[in-house]
């Protein structure tokens, strides 16, 4: 069997990268620069991969408000989650949920008809960085909600773009990158790339 | 180089639709230039009857400007070509007439009709006269009479030529005549008035008289020569035509079609060139104008940024198998459906 056994093998070199890292990258944020990118599936993946890769508690939070697919994929649309955090209403540790993943629990986003306050992601991360070893954040795409993700990367320790081979276009993403200039510089991640090119290989 | 085959490989039913829109209709076209091209040819010997057996001399100024007959006679029908009324003559002689009739663009009619006939040399002496036609029948028709119609015009240019020297002797001739006759009659009135014989003084006149008359006469003389000279040459000429223009090879009306090869493959070459510059365009436009990001060499055109990692393309829908695997457990419901249960 090849070394690809779990889809979240997928994601186990860039989960060793910031294992490995010598910062302090306990909060990962994942963007794109549109929906599309893949930076949801990015996100769950390299919680799960982190949650392999080490034997700490991994929170995935759910922020996309936008396109709250990891909410959805864990069939907790309409559980209380973030937004309810935000606002207040239920602690950030109750609202959290275990997954199949023995290290992984969730945050779902939460959806909710009003855009919640930002006000208190601090105090609310104060609380779950207490709990997890890692808090991934799915984001919204950066061109779409360039403010959510201004906000949010003041929490993070850093931020990632998710750029989709075949279909990220270079002008969208130095857009995002001009819009996120201001505050912080993501690193870029590409996503389902052709394994068969050589240079993959090469610079990875 | 490899971008552009990438992109070839991923535009190729738009590249193919292209190529054969282009290619297909040219092909077509050649091929219909191929089956309704009928041509006729005619192959005629020439010579130039006053020049055939001169030697040129090394030192002559004009060697190198002399062309050889079979260029003449290409270049004078081509020239011929070029006038309305030996086209006109030529299709008055053929059944293109009824058609030329009724046309209401008549300098079309012509324009088409000349650029399908053609005299082309085929060495010094030889010259082939050729007509493509889109009808079988056709082509024969009008190099015959396009043959006919040249050899009208160059017995009437003759005729026209000995006619103004005859016309020029003649009247030459006739001045002559005039001053014979005074000459004459002054001799004989000088006679007359004097009795013989004549004095030493007036002999001289008389014999200066009798030169007058001698010379006149003398002239006269050489002008009825010359005009029979003429009417001789002019005969002399005509028979020599039949020497000097001789037509080797009759037109033949091929019930098949002949001669298009050569406008067909002209047709199909530069329509595949073309079907094939325009998909070559088409790639390259593509892929300059194609900004997406294809793999670690297209990030790294962002290049104060970090790439920090690539995952690689799954072979299912990876989000998919990734919620799979964190909120389907194997043996149950999933971890939020259990919670919730």
């Amino acid at each position: 069997m090849s070394e690809r056994s779990s889809p979240t093998s997928l994601f186990d070199t860039i989960a060793a990268r910031i294992n490995a890292s010598p910062e302090a990258l306990r909060l990962l944020g994942f963007t794109g620069a549109v929906i599309g990118e893949g930076a949801s599936t990015v996100a769950l993946g390299t919680a799960a991969a982190l949650g392999d890769v080490q034997s700490g508690p991994v929170l995935i939070i759910d922020a996309n408000w936008i396109d709250h697919t990891v909410t959805d994929g864990a069939g907790a649309p309409d559980a209380p989650g973030l937004a309810a955090c935000l606002r207040g209403t239920i602690q950030a540790k109750a609202a959290v949920i275990p997954t199949a993943h023995r290290n992984v629990s969730l945050l779902p986003a939460g959806v909710e008809n009003d855009r919640p306050p930002l006000g208190e992601l601090r105090s609310v991360f104060v609380s779950l960085e207490r709990d997890f070893r890692y808090v991934v954040v799915d984001l919204p795409p950066v061109l779409t909600s360039t403010a959510l993700v201004i906000s949010w990367n003041a929490v993070l320790a850093r931020l990632f773009l998710v750029v989709r081979a075949d279909s990220g276009r270079a002008r969208l993403v130095r857009s995002a990158l001009a819009a996120l200039a201001p505050v912080t510089t993501p690193a870029l991640i590409l996503n389902a790339a052709d394994p068969q090119a050589g240079r993959l290989v090469a610079r990875a | 180089m490899e971008r552009y085959i990438q992109t070839a490989k991923r535009l190729w039913l738009l590249v193919a639709l292209t190529f054969a829109l282009v290619a297909v209709p040219g092909l077509f076209a050649a091929y219909t230039e191929y089956t309704t091209t009928f041509q006729s040819d005619a192959t005629v010997w020439v010579e130039r009857a006053d020049e055939q057996y001169q030697t040129g001399r090394a030192d002559d100024p004009n060697l190198f400007g002399r062309i050889s007959p079979g260029a003449e006679q290409a270049e004078i029908f081509s020239q011929l070509v070029q006038t309305n009324s030996f086209i006109i003559e030529v299709i008055g002689q053929t059944s293109l007439q009824p058609a030329y009739e009724a046309a209401e663009d008549k300098d079309g009619f012509r324009g088409e009709v000349r650029k399908r006939l053609r005299g082309q040399a085929l060495g010094t002496n030889l010259v082939r006269l050729s007509y493509q036609a889109r009808e079988p029948g056709i082509a024969a028709e009008m190099v015959t009479a396009a043959l006919v119609a040249r050899e009208g015009r160059v017995k009437n240019a003759r005729l026209a030529a000995t006619t103004t020297a005859t016309a020029f002797y003649q009247r030459e001739f006739e001045i002559a005549q005039r001053q014979a006759l005074v000459a004459q009659t002054a001799l004989e009135q000088f006679n007359r008035s004097r009795p013989t014989p004549l004095p030493e003084n007036e002999v001289y006149q008389q014999s200066q008289l009798r030169l007058a008359v001698d010379v006149a006469q003398v002239r006269l003389n050489d002008l009825r020569s010359r005009l029979d000279r003429g009417a001789v040459s002019t005969a002399l000429l005509d028979m020599a035509e039949n020497v000097q223009f001789q037509v080797i090879d009759r037109p033949q009306a091929d019930p098949f079609p002949t001669g298009g090869t050569r406008g067909a493959s002209l047709i199909a070459t530069v329509a595949l060139v073309g079907a094939l510059a325009l998909a070559i365009c088409l790639v390259v436009v593509a892929t300059v104008l194609d900004d997406r990001i294809r793999d670690l060499v297209g990030l790294s055109r962002f290049r104060d940024v970090e790439v920090f990692g690539v995952v690689e393309k799954a072979t299912g829908t990876a989000r998919d198998a990734t919620a799979q695997t964190l909120f389907d457990a194997p043996d149950g419901p999933s971890a939020i459906r259990r919670r919730t249960a």
